[in-house]
């Protein structure tokens, strides 16, 4: 039987913590210390992130990051990004200012490898096939981590350098929308 | 990449940071670092509080392990062309403890590599006190300048305690083992140390247990 690889043997929180804190960090560096990442007191929204940028009030951007350990390798074709959602016991919830993020955390190198995904909900919920199985929800995002890949998620990749000035420019467009309402 | 003083080389992105960003960003790759380098077999907890005192909870988890204690500290900056670590920070009366089970981390947060460098330092506070001012501040603290080269070929005093990110958690598991084998005991970790800011707590977790 072939030996799990070591830093797949941690936990799925402690995967969940690594990985949330990874995500953060990203988005700070990445825009400059403009994001300010707020983790929620209880989880109970499925949101791990409320953004907003520094020293403004009003409208936040909801993130949720899912990761993956390791690619799926199939028989044929280049590996892909597999991440399944689940064990979601109301329909979740669709929003324009809720986007998922979601990545390939390599432990050998302790980091997110490029790209990573930010992905609009309510994208995520009609292109990964959102249904309900017995009490739960759940979803299969598979996604090709080619940079020159044209599946259905590639409009979503981004670089992990590029993650920060991304989510401003979404953070404003969605200010912007409010303020015209 | 600028340069915000003559000798100090400061790394892109790192001026817009804050310092509360910087600090959380180097204490979360510490916890990422001995959580993959111990394949999750050590536990960290960090205060929740916003006055940074340590969670209580983390204190009753205590009684199953033997804990150590590890002060994070960080600098986007790096001195003399890029060869020089150098952090200074003061310490309180209060969080002056040398011992055994309490311990120093620092690391250089490189923005433009999107994360902590190697190498870092894990150093016993005794080592570290022992770089200490013998003159207080005007606010009664004293102050430590860790300075230290990141040259790979260097042999300065902090080179024995100079590892990659990617040796951390088995250094720390090691302290950890070291310290049981010495029958070292909580009870005899000092009471300050439980108030020391921005301090996180590990141990081993029980056979069986996560």
């Amino acid at each position: 039987m072939a030996r799990k690889p070591v830093a797949a043997r941690i936990t799925d929180v402690q995967q969940g913590i690594v990985t949330q804190n990874e995500f953060a960090k990203l988005l700070m560096l990445t825009s400059d210390g403009q994001v300010e990442v707020n983790p929620p007191k209880t989880d109970d929204e499925r949101r791990d992130f409320e953004l907003h940028r520094k020293g403004r009030f009003g409208r936040t951007l909801s993130l949720q990051a899912k990761s993956a350990l390791q690619l799926i390798q199939r028989t044929k074709g280049r590996p892909r990004l597999g991440i399944y959602i689940g064990e979601m016991r109301g329909r979740p919830r669709a929003s324009r200012s809720f986007y998922y993020l979601l990545g390939w955390f390599d432990p050998v190198i302790m980091r997110f490898r490029d790209p990573v995904f930010l992905v609009p909900s309510l994208v995520l919920y009609r292109k990964a096939m959102l249904r309900k199985t017995g009490r739960y929800w759940h979803l299969n995002f598979n996604a090709s981590v080619d940079p020159g890949s044209r599946d259905k998620w590639a409009p979503y990749q981004v670089s992990q350098k590029e993650l920060g000035r991304r989510l401003i420019r979404l953070m404003d467009a969605l200010a912007g929308a409010s303020r015209k309402r | 990449m600028g340069t915000d003083a003559p000798g100090r080389v400061r790394e892109a992105g790192a001026a817009a940071l804050s310092y509360v960003q910087q600090g959380v960003i180097v204490q979360d790759e510490f916890a990422k670092f001995v959580t993959i380098g111990t394949t999750g077999q050590v536990e960290l907890f960090t205060p929740v509080s916003d006055d940074q005192r340590i969670d209580v909870e983390a204190q009753i988890k205590r009684r199953f392990m033997i804990p150590l204690a590890i002060q994070v500290k960080g600098s986007s900056v790096l001195q003399r062309n890029h060869t020089l670590l150098k952090i200074t920070f003061d310490v309180s009366d209060e969080a002056w403890v040398s011992h055994d089970l309490f311990y120093y981390f620092f690391a250089h947060l490189n923005p433009a590599w999107l994360g902590v460098v190697d190498p870092v330092f894990f150093a016993p506070s005794a080592v570290v006190h022992r770089h200490a001012d013998p003159k207080r501040r005007a606010n009664g603290h004293r102050q430590i300048e860790f300075v230290a080269s990141i040259e790979p070929r260097s042999r300065d005093q902090w080179t024995p305690y100079r590892l990659s990110q990617f040796d951390l958690g088995t250094r720390v598991r090691g302290v950890l083992e070291q310290a049981r084998r010495r029958r070292v005991q909580a009870a005899a970790i000092p009471s300050p140390l439980f108030r020391v800011p921005g301090v996180m707590w590990g141990g081993i977790a029980p056979p069986g247990g996560r």
